[in-house]
């Protein structure tokens, strides 16, 4: 069906896995790229075959347009498909593959670039008419101005600086009395961190919900939507579990976020899969956020509630066929939620974490979904982001999709490098998450100190002396000899 | 031998008397537990409180196990005397349960290094350990014949002085 004779996956773990996984389903022959240090890693090992574009650090491998645009041109591709991250929302790669002839599997560059800047993807969406945070921001307004315009948009306000970042510059006010001293504050913080005293005012939201729209731009130019994804469980604003539907999200609210995505999609010419990114009050109110003009992580959900692949819709679309589905006979069906597997250590502000995956087991059961990058032996390194792999689960219903990925999860077994596998079932334990009230700071209201499992179960003590003391270990079930391990000790001499 | 951890400001031994024997003690109490390797860093495990499969793993001083949907780490102590709750600078300890047969050198009396000071009886082996600097022997804390767990000091072993 599709015109590509070979694909460049220019990405690894397991997106790129992903990706060469539905390109060998579509008959496409695949081409990895790696990094020197991921020569032998899982997805460089999966393609037909593998170009080593540079050295491990990203900016000298993934993320060098011109060593992947070499590889594509060198294997003979004909498409990239550029996965998540790295060079995926890079608007002058998807011009780069243009001038060389090769088609980037992904929206057009305009789009990446119209949604590549908040503020004005913000004033895009806001002519278009879908609805942002409200707000007020006009650099030379007095105190005063800003005043009436807190009053105007309602408290709590957020007071932030406009060149900010990191939370630096930023301050929640409750009551107007307190405006004149946060606004102070702020600008020194800013002047100090920025350069730039310049602040604004939004609406501060309290609880919001994180639900995000997954649009799709077919070939002929119409745009339609596959519902939404929850992914309120959050650390370091990051998403760490993902679900379809929403427990927040009706039908009606469901077509008016579509409508808005939809529309938001449409206002930047946008083809492809893309995700439009909102936040959703207690109210049923919601905001637009910022569009992912690329595959996003969680797709997983989207397609076990939907019954499609998104990447051969992508692969599809590029090529300029029809994306393997009616669009109009799309019914969402059950309830799917993905744990992200991360090398992190949660009781140590996620802090990623290196080592090796000496032993590991993953998932095998009805209704699970396992996208991994992982293999025995691989070595989890700093360089790259530490996702490890995506654990999905569906079900008819929530609970009982919650509860196959707790059993799923338990059945994991990544042993070598830390990860936040304990977190994620504890997490999905809460009775907050059983209940479906989530927002945006669920985590650090529900488990705001958590700490690894400690145990003086003799049964767990002797695994680790079984281990420690080497039985079972690549050897065999090896008894070591006591004199290669006594160190001062030796045997006596009877004889004497 | 015996691997020591320290779990919760407690020191457990964890010493291997047979193949599949793996005896856990604990300033409280002494358990042997039967763990069968099946291989691929699973095991079998069959302990007084129920058995079950789980995964462990030694990478250099960390063990690693899973057991029933938990991942729980622990550090090897190398302090070969035990942890804060038994400071014993300078003795020796037993490598694995057994049963003190015999101590060899005088109570106060100095020693060379390699001096043999005990013999352990253990593992239907006779062994001796021997003092690893010189010193002065300061006491004996197992008596003769008895039955002592992994990690047991032996020996109060002064180390003299430069």
């Amino acid at each position: 069906m599709s015109g590509f004779s070979k694909v460049l996956v220019a990405n690894r773990g397991e997106i790129a896995l992903r990706i060469i996984r539905t390109l060998d389903e579509m008959g496409i022959a695949s081409a990895a790229i790696a990094s020197e240090a991921d020569r032998l890693a899982p997805h460089a090992l999966a393609a037909g075959e593998c170009v080593v574009v540079g050295p491990a650090a990203a900016s000298e491998s993934y993320l060098n347009a011109s060593a992947v645009l070499r590889a594509a041109a060198g294997t003979g591709c004909d498409a990239v498909h550029p996965g998540y991250g790295f060079l995926s929302e890079n608007a002058g790669f998807a011009e780069a593959c243009a001038g060389a002839g090769i088609t980037f599997i992904g929206p057009p560059a305009a789009a990446i670039r119209a949604m590549g800047s908040k503020t004005a993807s913000r004033e895009t969406m806001e002519r278009a008419g879908v609805p942002v945070v409200p707000g007020f921001q006009e650099p030379g307004a007095d105190d005063a101005a800003i005043a009436e315009a807190a009053g105007r948009l309602g408290y709590p306000v957020l007071v932030k600086a406009s060149s900010g970042g990191g939370g630096k510059g930023m301050r929640v006010v409750h009551d107007p009395g307190a405006l004149a001293g946060a606004l102070s504050l702020c600008r020194s913080e800013a002047e100090a961190a920025f350069g730039d005293p310049t602040v604004y005012l939004e609406r501060y939201l309290l609880r919001p919900r994180h639900v995000e729209v997954q649009v799709f731009g077919d070939a002929s130019g119409a745009v339609f939507h596959l519902g939404e994804r929850e992914c309120s469980v959050q650390r370091r604003h990051q998403k760490i579990l993902e679900e379809s539907p929403s427990p927040a999200v009706g039908p009606e609210l469901r077509e008016r976020m579509g409508r808005a995505a939809v529309t938001a999609a449409e206002a930047v010419g946008y083809r492809n899969a893309g995700t439009v990114e909102f936040l959703l009050d207690p109210r049923g109110e919601f905001y637009f956020l910022e569009m992912n003009t690329r595959l996003q992580v969680e797709h997983p959900v989207t397609e076990l509630v939907y019954g499609v692949d998104l990447v051969a819709a992508q692969v599809a679309t590029a090529a300029g066929d029809p994306p393997g589905f009616d669009p109009a006979s799309l019914v969402p069906r059950g309830h799917a939620v993905e744990a992200r597997l991360y090398a992190e250590d949660p009781a140590a502000g996620f802090l990623p974490q290196a080592g090796t995956v000496a032993i590991l087991r993953l998932p095998e059961r009805p209704g699970v979904r396992v996208d991994s990058g992982l293999r025995e032996g691989l070595e989890i390194d700093v360089h790259y982001d530490p996702l490890l792999a995506k654990i999905t689960a569906w079900d008819r219903t929530r609970t009982a999709a919650t509860r196959r990925l707790r059993n799923a999860l338990e059945d994991c077994v990544v042993l070598g490098v830390a990860t936040n596998l304990d977190f994620l079932i504890d997490v999905l334990g809460l009775p907050a998450w059983e209940s479906g009230d989530l927002h945006i700071q669920f985590l650090e209201e529900h488990l705001p100190a958590w700490s690894a499992p400690v145990s003086e179960d003799p049964r767990v003590l002797a695994l680790a002396g079984a281990a420690g003391s080497g039985a079972g270990t690549a050897g065999g079930r090896g008894y070591p000899s006591p004199w290669a391990t006594l160190g001062t000790w030796s045997p006596m001499d009877r004889g004497k | 031998m015996s691997l020591f951890v320290t779990v919760d400001g407690k020191r457990y031994a964890l010493g291997r008397d047979a193949p599949t024997r793996i005896t856990v003690t604990g300033p409280e109490a002494e358990t042997t537990v039967e763990v069968e390797a099946v291989g691929g860093g699973a095991y079998l495990v069959t302990g007084p409180e129920g058995g079950g499969a789980g995964f462990a793993t030694r990478i250099g001083d960390t063990l690693w196990v899973r057991w029933r949907g938990r991942t729980y780490r622990y550090a090897v102590d190398r302090s070969r005397t035990g942890g804060r709750r038994a400071p014993a600078p300078g003795g020796l300890t037993a490598p694995m349960p057994g049963q003190v047969l015999k101590h060899l050198v005088d109570v106060d009396a100095s020693v060379e290094p390699g001096t043999p000071l005990v013999v352990l009886e253990a593992m239907k082996m006779q062994l001796e350990i021997k003092a690893p600097h010189a010193g002065r022997v300061r006491g004996y804390p197992q008596a003769e014949g008895a039955r002592v767990p992994a990690g047991a000091l032996l020996v109060d072993l002064e180390e003299a002085g430069p």
